[in-house]
């Protein structure tokens, strides 16, 4: 019990001497524990403690005997007998303590390592046997389907045909009792095609003469150590057909074979054919969706289409001397061939790559539909067809007022014959670059392809005009061992001032600026302020007075013509010719055309034409 | 033997005589070295 001070109060047994003791002797240990916690053992040596509360070690023996429930002994293992009790004055118990699972031993015991889960038995990809070995001669059945060559893994439906005959086979051969394990499978099959029925149906009638013997009374013990059989049977009795004679070329027209290589093979579910290079799909290096995204990035950031080389070693990092660099360059190209986001845009030797939205090359005066539908006369009397692209090494070209405005140049026949075809069958554009030696700059010009309504173009050549020519210089452009790439020089001359048509760019109007160039021009071309005085002040024709010819060439007469005294405009047909390309192209044939169809104009090359409001 | 103006038809064989020239092949071939190979097929 305990007092209202705190203090405990123990009432102990026995005689009033061995009462006195004990209660002497657990003051003793209780004073000893003081700062002990109250279920703590407080232990204190028999001998030692009846020295110190003046009794002999009998007596105190004899207390703690009368007094279990106050005072615990322990002997150890040398003979020393302890008293022992706890604060609150209980007889220490043996305490146990579970440590079985505390946290420290959850947090720090590893679990065991878990059983290894059940793998599902993996479908063994075999290749074609006659393929792996293949020499010419003969090849499996199922040579020339989308699971040929032994490349993909046979379809569900093919390995139960195959399987099922030989089952059967295998049954009548050596164990004609197999009906309780060869029925499932039946089953099985008989689910999946009509047509997998009846060919495994046929294949049953050939390779079993006797099928009433699959009737036979089932042993299942027997069966399971001969489907390992099964494999092998397989083998043995897939028919196999011959591949025919090779085909002998030697005596056949190169080209020929090319266009049927890229007709008839280029199309082969395993074969990656690009730019005129051949290789196997799984040999091409493949691209992830991240490269991809990279080399979108990268293309977007540049601002400009870049070629297959830049972007394997700047974006890939496969360097040339790398022995896969061959094969990733081609992996390149042929599975961005594949993305809807980008665009070729290049040639067979140098290939370029453009995505979607990027900024289009060249002038932003005029869009680029509107300027094919201005050059839509190149088409006339052209047969695409007929073009011998890439026949002539180099062409000279005299560059038009609008050409130059808008730094262009034109595709017509003489360009075409320049040029290379597009190398894909619905490339639109192709980008090249030109190289001035004179200057020693390269430009990138993208080259629209004509379509059916709308003429070929060459965009991107402004820099050049404008800090280099005038209209009416001379061009000289120069086809080079790369189909991609080309010179272009222009002949150059004296040092000359004049003053030269320009649009204004503040207002548009046009007006004569005095300019100092030093490159040869053909005056018949050249727009000075001698010749054509009317001109300046002049504002650009709409677009819809530009629109129609037979409008543009008679403000032509109007600009350029002079009075002829009777109401009417005279002028040389160079002066037309040269002042009627200020606003659109126009070739000399289609200037003689129109001048010969219009019915106020009359005249002819040597004597001028007159043109009568 | 396939005369040199007819249309030329790639047969079976000479498929897989071309498979078995891009897999064998190290890196990309172009279009004259599979013609090439051809025309050279029965010489070898």
């Amino acid at each position: 019990m305990s007092t209202n001070s705190g203090e405990l109060v123990l009432a102990f047994n026995g005689a009033k001497k061995l009462q006195t003791a004990a209660s002497k002797a657990f003051e003793a240990l209780r004073m000893r524990g003081a700062f002990m916690s109250e279920n703590a053992a407080i232990r204190v040596s028999a001998t030692e403690l009846a020295e110190f509360i003046g009794v002999t070690p009998a007596v105190l023996t004899d207390a703690v005997a009368e007094n279990p429930e106050v005072f615990g002994v322990e002997t150890t293992e040398d003979g020393t007998v302890f008293v022992s009790t706890t604060r609150d004055g209980r007889a220490p118990s043996t305490m146990i303590v579970d440590d079985t699972h505390t946290l420290k031993q959850r947090l720090m015991t590893p679990q065991p390592k878990p059983a290894p889960r059940p793998r599902p038995v993996r479908e063994v990809v075999r290749a074609n046997e006659a393929w792996a070995t293949f020499v010419g001669g003969t090849i499996s059945d199922d040579l020339f389907d989308d699971e040929e060559f032994g490349f993909a893994e046979p379809a569900a439906e093919q390995a139960a045909v195959v399987t099922t005959p030989i089952v059967e086979e295998t049954v009548v051969a050596e164990t004609p009792v197999v009906e309780a394990i060869v029925e499932p499978v039946i089953e099985e099959i008989a689910e999946v095609t009509p047509a997998a029925e009846e060919e495994a149906a046929t294949a049953v009638v050939e390779t079993t003469p006797e099928p009433m013997v699959v009737e036979a009374e089932p042993v299942v013990e027997d069966v399971r150590p001969e489907i390992p059989v099964f494999e092998e049977v397989v083998r043995q009795s897939t028919p196999a057909r011959s591949l025919g004679e090779p085909t002998d070329f030697s005596d056949t027209d190169a080209a020929a074979i090319a266009a049927a290589l890229e007709t008839q093979f280029s199309h082969h579910s395993h074969v990656a054919f690009f730019g005129g290079r051949w290789m196997t799909t799984d040999r091409a290096h493949r691209l992830s969706r991240g490269n991809i995204r990279d080399i979108r990035q990268y293309i977007e950031e540049q601002e400009q289409p870049l070629t297959d080389e830049m972007l394997v070693e700047d974006v890939l990092r496969v360097r040339p001397s790398n022995p896969e660099y061959a094969n990733t360059v081609f992996g390149l190209n042929y599975w961005l061939g594949r993305e809807r986001d980008f665009e070729f845009v290049g040639t067979r030797d140098q290939r370029f790559w453009s995505v979607t939205d990027l900024p289009a090359l060249g002038t932003s005066l005029k869009k680029p539909n509107d300027i094919g539908s201005d050059y839509r006369f190149l088409n006339d009397g052209v047969n695409p067809g007929a073009i011998a692209h890439r026949s002539v090494s180099s062409v000279d070209h005299t560059v038009s007022f609008y050409e130059w405005n808008l730094g262009l140049l034109p595709y017509d026949e003489e360009l075409q014959q320049l040029f290379p075809a597009p190398m894909l069958p619905d490339q639109r554009s192709a980008v090249f670059t030109f190289e001035i030696p004179q200057s020693y700059t390269t430009y990138l010009v993208e080259l629209r392809y004509p379509t059916p309504t709308r003429g070929g173009f060459i965009l991107g050549l402004d820099d050049l005009y404008f800090d280099s020519l005038v209209p009416g210089a001379i061009i000289s452009i120069s086809a080079t061992e790369n189909d991609g790439h080309y010179k272009v020089e222009y002949l150059a001359g004296d040092e000359q001032s004049d003053r030269l048509l320009e649009v204004d760019d503040k207002r548009p109007r046009y007006h004569f600026r005095p300019t100092t160039y030093a490159c040869a021009v053909d005056r018949a071309w050249l727009l000075n302020e001698d010749r054509f005085p009317n001109l300046a002040g002049q504002k650009p024709l709409t677009d819809r007075e530009r629109r129609k010819l037979a409008t543009v060439l008679e403000m032509t007469f109007e600009r350029a013509g002079m009075d002829d005294g009777n109401g009417g405009y005279l002028a040389s047909f160079d002066d037309l010719l040269a002042a009627i390309n200020i606003e659109r192209p126009v070739s000399a044939d289609l200037l003689h055309n129109e001048l010969e169809l219009h019915t106020g104009i009359s005249g002819d090359d040597a004597n001028g034409y007159t043109y009568v409001p | 033997m396939a005369s040199p103006t007819d249309t030329v038809q790639l047969n079976e064989a000479d498929i897989a005589f071309l498979l078995n020239l891009l897999r064998d092949a190290s890196g990309p071939m172009t279009t004259a070295e599979l013609v090439e190979a051809l025309k050279n097929r029965k010489a070898k």
